[in-house]
This record gives structure tokens, sequence and C-alpha cells, in this order.
């Protein structure tokens, strides 16, 4: 049906991508033993670029998003691969250079708004201290700046609540602060990390539009990490699916969403409700994808999906599939989809 | 949707029995736990085992040998009455142990019921018995225990019960604390809506919850109470010589600290290092048994 | 800020008022007749029944602590038994000098342990967290009236650099600080360890982090004033320990504080004094607890701002 071509190990960055990942791997040194959290992961985003990260709890997502920055605790955490950032190989990057990086070329927002402004610090002196140590403004200009951010995240009279403490503001108001901080130096790329799950649905599409309008100002590439596939179709233009540490499909969203391939992927987008559709078994309940995610101190050989895989073959229990092109904007890892394979999905 | 649960328990465990065996676990893990436990073991058996390591008595004196350094005859030297030092150390051992568990015992027998009835039932009790607390708890410690020692006299049995007493509030600040917390669970509600009785409630959900930071706590306790039976017995308030207590031998040593120094240093070691194996042992059950459950 | 105040001094009150009954009661509960150990072995019953009378101790109870309350309030604390001068007089010149004692003992503890436990916090299990870790743990178990006394061996017996005991210029005061100070810097050091621990593990730092701020700058701009809070609650608690402590210590060192006093007042008997010296210990011990809450408001905008 259609061939694949594999994709090359060690691919020179892309030239048109600012954040270019290859083969990343991190692991944690627990008590109980090593635990593999991102097992391969590849990426390339491009300037402007909005690109979805979407995976379960517990898939890598975050710990790849803190990897790019270096925030993992340097002792429990090995942190392999390559990671380029405009030329510069991140994880070689001395701790000096990454502190100029941080905040300024590349940022990042969290997913509690609550805990992740320092309660006994004003809210204006937190954006300042972004400009202060990356513009080299000084703390009167810096915080003046921080008004003008807080307008631009359209938070009502910002003179006034230059001056308050986190607790003051609402969930949706916090959050537009920490965008205001992440944005306050103009970055080229932000790694937004479950920015709206933590809010309510209403507020989550005000955040949302929030985020894309800026982006378009400041020319900002934004990697939105989420579990939320509604987000992901509203608001990306390129998805990365996760699961278990690895990249299992990567494609346009509309492709995705029409026409998936890998069947976690299937398994996901089947299980999501629709208002007054049937289900394709006929049955009255939510088609589900069996079992459970498989522990990280214990992930299954081969392909790391395969014993919920409805599709599973001998190969898939014995070797893990390489990540391969697949048309041009797709990547599979599935041995279904590569030459290996003998059984073609025909779907 | 599959589960959101990235670690795969075998099966859902009950909490009771495998809580413990993981505080266990956990506990032999921690190597200061376990040499503050061997300490304590050394401590139990040579207080228990004292006639055996010293035959004779440690009280008489033997004033030829008085004041004499530590020598192959006298593994600790001799007190200013010519009595063996680590006989009398052996044997304080005993007193130190009686006046820990006891004053500790105190603490739980009338701090735990307190504390159960006021967290639980609330209301005027609770106002009455916070307000008496909150009295007791405005005095520092050591100067409570000294008041009552005033009041009631000196002696094992008075220093027993005025370090006893100085501990009850605090015991039942800590379970009170813990039954306010577990009174708002959901099983206690449902008990209650069944139809259970409350006393049952009380001892069949809220006491074995109570009784890991009562644990915890009351290790460390036990250690305070031989510095403050010490103490007072270094003030002359307290266990009265002959008598040998840690605490009055030092008091009485003090004299001699020029000529022979001896006499004060040793039973302050014993004191140091047995107060040492509580604090290690409890700090370790801390961190072991449920370090969530909200305790000084 | 200052309505908040008012009103804390307005709830000890009742404290106040129930620790003088306390007190009183208790004091009052003594298996034996004060007006009999007053009077002396010698005396006749007609003498002791004299004193009693003089005492107002033949009034019903509930009188005697009308008047008891009545002379407190005019900060009449009644004679001591021993040197028939007033409480009052012989308390305060020793006042100043336990206070003295307590405040500096509790600086060299915030100077020693604060710091101490920052270093513990940001290098967790490396050699210097456990020597701290180590340190703190002898600290806390170490009996202080025992420590004074090794002390006392080693640098005044020995080294003959710092006196023995009594009081005078600074050099007097450096021993006893000391001693008393060993268990609050052990107890501060482990309290701020875990507290920064604890703050170093938020959101809010990851996110700091994520801004480009340097470590030091992240632990003294952003966790710092947030580990505070329970460290200053902390120093609160164990002041108490630490007037305990008082009585130990300033009795190795025969420091001329009320502490020693009350010792001596104990084993003479001198009720009006006993009770004269723990109320005051009291009295400090509550004031001290509502400082702290003061600074306790004034560092937590959450209460401070609403």
């Amino acid at each position: 049906m259609v061939c694949a071509t594999p994709w090359i190990r060690g691919w020179a960055m892309n030239s048109d991508s600012i954040l270019s990942i290859r083969d990343l791997q991190v692991s944690f040194k627990t008590f109980d033993g090593d635990v593999r959290a991102v097992n391969g992961f590849n990426l390339d985003i491009g300037a402007s670029e909005t690109v979805g990260l979407v995976g379960e709890s517990g898939c890598g997502k975050s710990v790849t998003a803190k990897a790019i920055l270096g925030l993992l605790p340097k002792k429990a955490a090995m942190v392999d691969g390559q990671i380029l950032f405009r030329n510069q190989e991140l994880l070689q990057l001395p701790e000096k250079e990454m502190l100029r990086i941080r905040g300024n070329d590349i940022s990042m927002i969290f997913q509690e708004p609550m805990t992740s402004l320092n309660p006994v610090m004003k809210i204006g002196d937190q954006i300042a201290e972004a400009l202060v140590l990356h513009q080299d403004l000084s703390w009167t200009q810096a915080r003046k700046k921080a008004i003008e951010m807080l307008d631009r995240v359209h938070i009502p009279s910002p003179e006034v609540r230059v001056g308050n403490y986190p607790h003051s503001l609402s969930g949706g108001m916090r959050q537009r602060a920490m965008i205001a901080m992440a944005l306050s130096c103009q970055p080229a790329l932000l790694l937004a990390d479950e920015p709206t799950t933590a809010l309510d649905v209403t507020i989550q599409a005000q955040i949302m539009e929030l985020m894309l309008q800026l982006q378009t100002k400041l020319n900002t590439a934004i990697l939105l990490i989420t579990h939320d596939l509604g987000l992901i179709a509203e608001s990306a233009e390129r998805v990365l699916v996760m699961y278990a540490g690895r990249v299992v499909e990567e494609a346009m969203v509309a492709d995705l969403f029409h026409d998936p391939l890998h069947p976690y992927t299937k398994g996901l987008l089947g299980s999501v409700p629709v208002l007054g559709a049937k289900f394709k078994s006929g049955s009255k309940s939510l088609d589900e994808i069996p079992g459970v995610v498989p522990s990280l101190f214990n992930l299954p050989d081969g392909c790391a999906f395969h014993p919920r895989c409805p599709k599973a073959m001998d190969i898939c229990r014995k070797e893990m599939p390489p990540q391969t092109l697949f048309e041009p904007d797709r990547k599979v890892s599935c041995w279904l989809t590569t030459e290996k394979g003998v059984d073609h999905d025909a779907a | 949707m599959a589960s959101q649960n990235t670690e795969l328990l075998p099966a859902a465990e009950a909490v009771g029995s495998s809580q413990w065996q993981r505080g266990v676990a956990k506990l032999l893990r921690n190597r200061a736990a376990v040499v503050g436990g061997i300490i304590i073991v050394i401590f139990l058996l040579s207080a228990l085992f004292a006639p055996i390591l010293y035959p004779g008595n440690p009280n008489a004196p033997n004033l030829i040998h008085s004041l004499e350094r530590p020598s192959a005859s006298h593994l600790l030297g001799t007190d200013q009455l010519g009595r063996d030092i680590l006989g009398r150390i052996l044997y304080g051992g005993r007193v130190s142990l009686t006046i820990a568990l006891g004053s500790v015992a105190m603490g739980m027998i009338f701090g735990i019921p307190l504390g159960l009835v006021s967290g639980y039932f609330g209301g005027k009790t609770d106002f009455l018995v916070q307000r008496l607390t909150d009295i007791m708890l405005s005095f520092p410690p050591f100067i409570l225990a000294l008041a009552l020692v005033a009041v009631l006299g000196v002696g094992l049995k008075n220093t027993l019960i005025s370090v006893g007493i100085a501990g009850i509030p605090h015991t039942i600040r800590i379970t009170r604390g813990c039954v306010l917390s577990i009174r708002e669970q959901v099983y206690v509600e449902a008990a209650r809506a069944v139809g259970t009785r409350d006393s049952v409630i009380l001892v069949r959900h809220i006491l074995p919850n109570v009784m890991v930071p009562i644990i915890v706590n009351s290790t460390l306790f036990l250690g305070m109470a031989i510095l403050f039976a010490a103490g007072l017995g270094f003030l002359g308030v307290g266990i009265q010589p002959p008598t040998p207590e840690w605490g009055t031998m030092l008091g009485s040593g003090r004299s001699y600290l020029f000529a022979a120094p001896h006499v004060a240093t040793f039973p302050g070691i014993a004191i140091f290092l047995v107060v040492l194996g509580f604090n290690l042992l409890g700090d370790g059950l801390r961190d072991a048994l449920d370090p969530r459950m909200g305790y000084e | 800020m200052a309505r908040y105040f008012f009103g804390r001094l307005i709830s000890t009150i009742p404290v106040l008022l129930g620790i003088t009954l306390f007190l009183f009661f208790i004091l009052r509960a003594l298996p034996g007749d004060p007006a009999a150990v007053i009077a002396g072995q010698t005396a006749t019953d007609t003498e002791i029944e004299l004193i009693r009378h003089q005492l107002g101790l033949d009034k019903p109870v509930i009188v005697q602590y009308k008047i008891f309350m009545t002379r407190l309030v005019m900060l009449d604390l009644g004679n001591s038994t021993r040197t028939q001068n007033p409480v009052i007089e012989e308390i305060r010149p020793r006042l100043v000098n336990t206070v003295l004692l307590a405040l500096v003992a509790t600086l060299i503890a915030c100077i020693l342990g604060i710091p101490a436990g920052i270093v513990a916090a940001v290098r967790p299990y490396t050699w210097m967290d456990n020597l701290v870790t180590i340190l703190a743990l002898f600290g806390m178990s170490m009996p202080a009236f025992w420590l004074g006394l090794m002390l006392i061996v080693i640098f005044s017996v020995n080294w003959h650099i710092l006196p023995v005991g009594g009081a005078g210029g600074i050099e007097y005061l450096v021993l006893p600080a000391i001693t008393l100070a060993a268990y609050l810097i052990a107890s501060i050091a482990r309290n701020t360890r875990s507290s920064m621990m604890e703050t170093l593990s938020q959101d809010y730092i990851t996110t700091a982090h994520a801004k480009g701020v340097s470590e030091k700058v992240v632990i003294w701009r952003h966790a710092l004033k947030n580990s505070f809070i329970p460290i200053i609650t902390v120093i609160g608690l164990q002041f108490g320990s630490l007037l305990g402590g008082t009585v130990l210590t300033e009795t190795v060192f025969a420091w001329p504080g009320i502490g020693r006093l009350l010792v001596s007042s104990i084993l003479g008997r001198d009720y009006p004094m006993i009770q004269g010296i723990i109320l005051v210990f009291a009295l400090l011990f509550v004031l001290t607890n509502i400082l702290v809450d003061l600074i306790y408001v004034f560092l937590d905008p959450k209460v401070r701002y609403g």
C-alpha cells in the first residue's frame, strides 16, 4: 500500500526549525530502580508554529518539556540525546548560558496557576524579575513594563493589580499573569504544560485565545502539552501523540483526526464521546482501550502498546518499532505501517 | 477511557496491615533509626540485667576508694562516696526507664481519652478541655514540672507524676488534632449513618489512626521525660540520693568538677546516649509511618 | 494590623486569669501547712495560728483568691518568706539578667541555626547536610546542664580562658548563652532544613527557575521568605523550652537570674516567691507568643491584606 522510509537517527537540524530534538532519553534513579520516562523522543518546531503534544498523564510529556529547559533534578535525572535550539546543543550548555535562555528565548508556563506563583511576592515584581534579568532594565522600568504586560493579557486595572499578591487574583487572571511573565521577554518558543487544565471551561477558551493572539504578535512558537484532544483540534497545527515515553504518531491536526494510523490514536479518538452519535459496535457504552497504562518500572518488551493493541503481531511483542516517515509530514511508530509488517490495515 | 494511573498496583490493598509492613520495612532501611533502636535495646537490656551485670549494692559507700579515676577494677571510676560509677549508671538506667515509661503512660492514660472526647464531641466539653490545655501550655513545660514538684515534694513517685502531668496537654493536643481530621472523613460519616454507636466509632475507627502519631510522639517524649527527670534530679528536687539517678548523680558530682570531672561526665554521657537513641528512633518512625499525619 | 494586635492582647486576658487561677489553686493543694513551715519546728500552735492569720490563710479560699488578685493588679506579689522583702523587689533586678541571657541565646541560635539549616536544605544528602543533621540531633539530645558542666571543665578548668560562673563583663555571658542556645540551635537548624526543603519543592520555585533565575537568587528572593513563617512559629514554640532551660543553665553557671532564684525558693519553701516567679515565666511565654503571632501576621500577606 504505502511505503515507509525509516527516519534516519541523528538527522541534522531542519533549517526551518528553531528547536530540534533527536532521540531524547530521560531516566530517573529511584529507590526501586531506574525508570525510563522518555524513550527516544523526536521533535521539530518551526518559528511561530503551534505544535501539540498529546498523551495521558504519566506518558512523559511534562518531563520532556522540563528536559528542554534543563529543569530536571540534576542528581536524579539522566538525560541523553540531542536538543538543538538555534544551533546550540542545550544539553551541553553550561548552566550560566542556560540561565540566559530560560525565560528569555524559551519560556514555560505551568498547569496550576494557584501554586505556580510565589504567594509572598507581588505579581508585578514576579513579572518584572524576568525583565530585570534578561533585558537589563532597572526595577522601576521593569515594573512599568509589567503594567504594560498585564494590560496586554487583558487584566483590568493593571496599575492596581501590579501591586497585588497572587491570592487576590482569580484562577484565570493568575494564568494570564503567568503568560505575561512568560512572554515578557518575547521568547522564540513557549512551552505550555497543560495551561488550561486547571481552569473552568469558559476561561479555558479565553486563555487559549489570548495565547494564540499573542503568538501572532510576538512571533512565538508554542509547544502545547495537554491531554485534551479538543484543545489540540482547536489550537494546534501539528500534533504528536505520546505513549509510555515515545511518540507513536505525528501528523498535521486535520490528518490525525481524519485518518489516524496508530491503534492508540484510533483508540483515543474513538473513546471521545460525541453527542448523539451511535457507537461503532452498536453498544450503548463508550469504546475504551482495554487494559491500563503500563508502569514505567515494568515496560513491556517490544512495542509498549502491544498488550492493549487489537492488532498486535508477533514482532510487536519482540521489537520496538522505529519512528518511520510515512507520507510527508506523517510519522508513525508501528509495525503495521512499516515494510516489515505483514498485516496492513486497509482503512 | 484508560486509567490515569501510571503505577500498576497488583491489587487494591487494604490499608491496615500493609501500611504497617511498609512502614517497618522503611524503618529498617533508615540506618539512623536502626542505630537508635540498637541503643535503646542495649539500654533496656542493661537496665533489666543490672543486678547480674553489677552484683552488689550500688548505693553502699566505700569511702576508702572515694573519687578514684577509671581503672581496671572500676571501669568508670568511683564517686565521692567510693561507689562504682558504672554500677550506679546501670541501676540508674532502671530508674530512668521507670520514669520514662511511667510518665508517658500517664500522658497516654489521661491524654488520649480527653483528646478523643474533646475532639469528637466538640461543644462545651471541647471548650473546657481546650481552655484547660491552653492554660497548662502557657507554662514552659519544665517550669510546670518544677511547680508540680514544689507542690508534691521530691522523690521518685512525685517526679514521675510531675513529668507525667507536664506531658498530658501535649498528648491531648495531638490526639484532638488527629481526631478532628479523621472525624470529617467519609467513612466515619458512613458508620454514623448506619447507626454505629459513638463509642464503637471511637474505638474501632478513630483510635487506630490516632495511635500512629501518638506512637511517634511518645517515643520522642520518652527521651524528653528522661531529660526532665534528670534536670529535676540535678537541681536537687527530683530523685533524692542515695537512689542512683543520672541527673542526681550529675548534681552531686558537680562539686567535684575540678578534682574529679569523671563523676559528672559519665552519667551525662548516659543521658545523652539514651535520649539520642529515642530521638533517632522517633524520627525514623515519623518518616516511616505516614508523614502526612500533621503533628509537630 | 493594630486592631489585630489589640484583639490578641484582649484574648490573652482570660488565659492570664486562668493561669493565676491554676497557679493559685495548685499551690494551695500542698500537703502541708505553709504557716507551720514558716513558723519553724519549735513553734507553738498559737504562734502558727498567728502566722496563719497574718498570711490570711484562715479565710475561705475564694476570699483568699480575691485578695490575691487585687494585690496582683497592683503588682503586689507578697513578701518572700526568707528575706521578708517584697517578691517584686527580689524578682526585678534578676529578671533583667534572665531576659538578657534568653535574648542573647536566641540571637546566637538564629545566627548559627538558620544558615546551617539552609545549607543542609540546598545540598540535601551531601556531607554538609549529614553533618548538620547529626549535630542537630546531638544538640537536641544533650542535657543542657551537662553540656554546661563540660564547657566549664574545658574552658575554665583546663584552659582558663572563661570564668566559671557569676556575672560581670561579657566573658561571663559567653558560656551560659551558648549552653542555653544549644537546644534551640539544633531545633532551628532542623526546622529550617525541613521548611526550606518543603518550600523548594513547591511549584513556584520551578517557575522561578524556568524564568532563568539563578539558584542563589531563588533561595534568597523566593524561598527564604516563604520558609521563614514556619521557622518563626517554631522559635515561638521553643521559647518555652528556652525559659525552662534558664533554670538549669543559671544554676550551673551561678547566673543571677530568676531561674536560679526559683530553685532556691523551691528548696527553701518560699511559696510567695515560687508563685511570683512562675507567674513571671508564664507571662513572658505568653507575651513572646503574641509577639511571634504579630511577626507571623506581618510576614504572611494572606493574613495582612486579606
